[in-house]
Parts: C-alpha cells; structure tokens; sequence
C-alpha cells in the first residue's frame, strides 16, 4: 500500500510541470485556435535560459524565473507577431506546418549553438527529499506541483477578473462577437501566445534542477502536452491541469508496471482511445474556450 | 481519355529532354559517387514525398508520422530476407501489404479527426512504433540495427557501385509518379480534391468522405513502405532511430510543401532542389555546425508557407503564365492600334 501511494504521489508531482507546459498550449490553442508544434521546443529554450543565467551569473534557478518569464513572454510575442500573425486564417495545414518548421528551427539551432550534450543545474536542494509518514517527497519536484497550483489559480484569476482576461476569454469563445465589442483581436492574440509561452518559461524553471536540457529534449515534453491537452479537452486550461496530473499518474504506474520505456505506448493507447470516444476531453465542453 | 491521339509533337520532346537529362545525369554519376549519391536521394525521396502527397496534398491530411511505414517496410524486407532468405523484392510487396493493414487501422481510427488532431495521432503512431522496435529487441535486434550483408545480385536487390541503386530508385519515383497520375486524372483524384476544399459540402454531395480518407492513406503507406525497402537496401544498416527519425516525415512532407502541396509535380520539383541542398549542408557543416541543414529547413518550411503558400512550382507557373498572357494581350492590344 506505501508503495502504491508512494508512486501516485510522485506522479502527481510530475504531473504538476506537465499541467504547466499543457496549459501554455492549451491557452495558445483555445485563443488563437493555432496548434502549436514548436511548444516543446520553447521549454527547451526556457531551460536553456535557465541554465545559461546559472552559470554565467550563478543565479539560483528559482531566482531566475524573474528573468526568464518575461524573457519567454517576449520571445512568445516576437513569435507571435513574426510566424503566427501572418498565418492566422491560413488552412491549418500551413499553420501546422508553419509552426512544425519552427520547432526544426529551435531545436537545430540549438544542436547548432549549444551541442547536443546534457546539461543540467545541480543545486544543494536538486535531490533533497522530505519524508511524511513513510513517503518521499522529493523537494523540486514539490516545488514544481505547488507552482503548477500557484500558476493555474493565477491564471484562473486573470482571465475572470482582470480587463484584458476577460478580453482574452471573450475572444476564445467567440472571436467575431469580441471584435464587434471593440477588443483588439491581434493585441489578444499576441498577449495570449506571450502567456502561453509565459507559462512555458515557468515549467522550464522548476524543471531546471531536478532534469538535464538538451536540445531535442521538446520532442518528449510536446508529445507528452498534446496528449494531456486532448485528454482535457483543448482550450480548457482547468482540463489541462487535470490531465497533467491525471498523464503523470499514468507515467508512474506504467513506469511501474511495464517498464519506463512503454510510456509512451500507454500514453498513445489513452490518446487514441479519448480521440475515438470522447473527443472533447474528459472536461466535456467541446469547442474552443478557455 | 481522348486526349492521346491529340498530343502534340511539343509533349513528347517534354518527354524525351526528360528523359535525356536523367540519363545524363546517371551516366555522369557513374563516374561521381557523390553526384550519384544525391541522385539516389532524390529519386528516392521523390517517390516517397509524392507518396506522402496522396494523403497530405490531395487529401489534405497532414501526416507527420509517415516515417512509420517507412519503417514498416525496411524492417519486413530486412527481417524477411536475413531470417528466411527471401529476396527484397517480394519483401517489399509484403511491407507494403502490411504498410497497407496498418495504414487501414490507423486511418480507421484517426481520419475522422479534424486537422491537428490527425497530425498528432500520426507523430505519436511513429513514436510508438520507434519505441516498440528499440525495445522487442528479439525481432528488431533493438537499438544496436540491423545490417545487411554485401551480396551484390539483382535478386537480392543489392548492386555493386551507386548506378544500380540509381536506377532502382529511379524506378521507384516512376511507378509512384504514374499512380499519381492515374489518380490526378480519375474520380479517386476528385474526390479527395473536394474533400480537401470542403469536407461537409463533398459528404453532402454524396463523396464517402471516410472511405476515401482511408483509401488515399492506404495508397500513400504503401508506396512509404516500399521506398523504405529501397533505402534499406541502399544503406544496408537499418536501426529504429534512422527508420522511424521524425525528419524522414518532416522531410517528405517539406518537399511536397515547398514544391506545390497536392500538385502533382510539386514534390518532384520540390526533392530536386532541397536535396542537394541539404546533402551539401551536411556533407559540409556536418561535422562543425551540427544541425545547420535541418535548421535550414525549418526555415525554409516557414518562408515556404509565409510567401508562397502553394509552393515553388505552382508559383512559378503562374509567374510565367501571367507574363505569357501580359506579353499576348499586348501584342493584341499593339496590333489593335494599328
């Protein structure tokens, strides 16, 4: 039994950073309606943020997440206006393959600038544990789940309560209607891919002591957001939250189960199985809102 | 078809510049390994990206997962002949055929999907695959590949030097070539033409959307899997991380885009130019800039469907289209002021 609630629980804790990269796509997604092949790639760069800020100034990667999430907020918006604006009522086989050839360019530019080693940020914290009870938690990784929290109240918060969210949720749920109302359709788009890729930018900080960067390492987390974006209906920030967690129990108990290898399998199998029989995500509402 | 006995003189020496330059070329790579190295490539990846435009292009199901039956196909011909000693060009009928079973499952199951979707299902489909042969590796020999050894005879389909190799693949981009087509010109063509411009309005004018999906899936997996066999066979070396690498399908796919998606000469246009490009990228950068030519072409992919969407050739045909038709409506127009 303190087996099993040992390996829910470290799941959960993975689950929590792949919440956060999902519901950067999710956001981008249920917004700009653009799925976004290159997010994988822009964790990758935030990770490559992180670690450079480490060892050029030995900024502590919690530290950095003051400079590397506006650094990603800015990188998303100067994306945004260069690729995605131009594209945005192309047919979605040139969105996809507008942004799939993004992806190319970030992960072969960085294989270019940064080789294809293994880095990683060793921190006195990167593998302290905390022991309740008989379980181990293992402290970033905590750290991880309680900012995924932080990250998805906070979001929550924005696009209820402040003008330019709900600008940004009126926009998702009805793009034509919200510009009849005066909103500002290209300014909504460019802050939602920047946020989107904001929340990239804090998973790729608490990702930073705990994993190793490298650069085709958005290949794996992308695979892993799309299908916990689907699994929580796209454009649903809440269902991305839960179907991150829902993927990192998964990835546990296969892990366990099977072997660590056969994750991947597993996930494909839950992917296609929710593509056939509820494509609308296990949060229900179809369509695109956020 | 009444158009045969109509073809002007014109058609046919279209046919034989053609015809003469290929032959050329082969004969200059006989005495250039490189140059022949780059015509295999090409070839090949000309029969494999038109291939990828009966999903992709006509259909207009973007698939960036085709690498799978790739893969299907080298690793059934490979494993075929090695374990049993049948020879790779009945090896490469069976890996089509079970290109083809597969493809049926998958679109079954994906097709009815809406654009992103279908292209992830068809990435994490490829992944799958890649992860099933790294690790069953009691059939695959798993990461370590597979090589095949040096018998050079036309019935192991191995030949000595590039020619041969030439010719095959040259073959390979012919047949692919001719399917396209047949299918251009046939109800098959139309068909998925309509469902790519419209999906509800083909179902609502009686076009069995889903069959048709499937069926144009079913066609592209299989001439994949025997381009898969003809590479197989020209590198002798197959591993999980090459025949399943997600550039092979970006690959296929870029090619078909930058040359013009679902015309059919766009992916031949397209594979003659990038690859040469690409090959000299990497033959030159290779070693100091790793990553520069494939970056190269994520770049060229985004500008591709930035400025010209329909690709290089349609682009160009209507370039020069446009200029012919300026030139005789001036001409009309000077005759007309006389």
């Amino acid at each position: 039994m303190q087996l099993i609630i040992q390996i829910a629980i470290s799941g959960l804790l993975m689950g929590g950073i792949y919440s956060m990269v999902s519901m950067g796509l999710s956001l981008i997604y249920g917004v700009t309606g653009i799925v976004n092949f290159a997010h994988g790639e822009f964790l990758m760069v935030a990770m490559f943020l992180t670690w450079g800020l480490n060892s050029l100034l030995g900024l502590d990667p919690y530290i950095s997440v003051i400079l590397v999430v506006p650094l990603m907020f800015l990188i998303g918006m100067l994306v945004e206006k260069t690729v995605i604006e131009p594209i945005i009522k192309a047919p979605h086989s040139m969105q996809i393959m507008a942004t799939a050839g993004l992806s190319t360019v970030l992960a072969n530019g960085a294989l270019m600038l940064m080789s294809a080693n293994y880095r990683s940020v060793i921190t006195g914290y990167s593998s302290k544990t905390l022991n309740m009870a008989g379980i181990m938690f293992n402290v970033p990784k905590l750290v991880g789940f309680f900012a995924a929290v932080a990250l998805t109240v906070l979001l929550a918060l924005f696009l209820k309560r402040t003008y330019t969210g709900r600008a940004i949720t009126a926009t998702a749920q009805d793009m034509k209607a919200a510009q009849l109302m005066g909103i500002n359709i290209k300014r909504i788009y460019l802050i939602a891919f920047g946020l989107g890729t904001a929340c990239v930018g804090v998973a790729g900080v608490v990702l930073m002591p705990m994993y190793y960067v490298f650069p085709s390492l958005g290949t794996y987390f992308c695979t892993t957001a799309f299908v916990i974006v689907v699994l929580g209906g796209m454009g649903n920030i809440y269902g991305a939250f839960v179907g991150g967690l829902v993927i990192g129990m998964v990835e546990a108990f296969s892990g366990y189960l099977l072997a660590p290898v056969y994750k991947e399998v597993v996930y494909f199998v839950i992917f296609i199985i929710i593509l056939i029989v509820k494509p609308s995500g296990i949060l229900g509402r179809s369509g695109r809102a956020a | 078809m009444d158009g045969k006995k109509t073809k002007s003189p014109k058609f046919l020496i279209k046919y034989l510049v053609v015809a003469g330059a290929v032959c050329f070329a082969i004969a200059y790579g006989n005495t250039n390994a490189f140059f022949a190295h780059n015509l295999v490539l090409i070839f090949l990846y000309m029969g494999l990206s038109q291939a990828w435009n009966i999903i992709g292009g006509y259909a207009g199901q973007l698939s960036l997962g085709h690498v799978a039956f790739f893969g299907i196909g080298s690793y059934t011909s490979t494993l075929l002949y090695l374990n049993y000693g049948i020879t790779p060009w009945i090896g490469a009928l069976v890996g089509a055929a079970l290109a083809a079973v597969v493809a049926y499952g998958l679109g079954w199951a994906t097709l009815r999907l809406k654009g992103a979707y279908f292209t992830l299902a068809t990435i994490a489909f490829a992944e799958v695959l890649r992860i099933l042969a790294t690790n069953f590796s009691g059939i695959t020999k798993g990461a370590q590949g597979v090589g095949i050894p040096f018998r050079p005879e036309l019935g192991n389909m191995i030949f000595r030097g590039k020619t041969g190799y030439v010719i095959l693949a040259l073959g390979f981009a012919v047949i692919v070539y001719l399917v396209c087509r047949y299918m251009d010109r046939t109800r098959l063509g139309y068909y998925l033409a309509a469902i790519r411009e419209d999906e509800t309005t083909s179902a609502s004018m009686g076009i069995n959307v889903a069959n048709n999906k499937v069926l144009a899936m079913v066609l592209s997996a299989v001439f994949t899997a025997i381009g898969g066999t003809v590479y197989a066979q020209y590198i002798l070396f197959i591993e999980p991380a090459s025949e399943f690498s997600y550039s092979v399908s970006l690959n296929m796919a870029l090619f078909a885009i930058f040359g013009g998606l679902g015309s059919l000469y766009g992916p031949i246009v397209g594979a003659a130019i990038l690859i040469p490009i690409q090959e000299y990228l990497r033959v030159t950068f290779g070693g100091s800039l790793p990553g520069l030519h494939l970056a190269m072409f994520g770049l060229v992919l985004i500008i591709t469907v930035l400025l010209m969407p329909k690709g290089v050739f349609p682009t160009i045909q209507g370039f020069v289209q446009g200029r012919i038709a300026r030139s005789q409506k001036k001409k009309l127009r000077g005759e007309g002021s006389q």
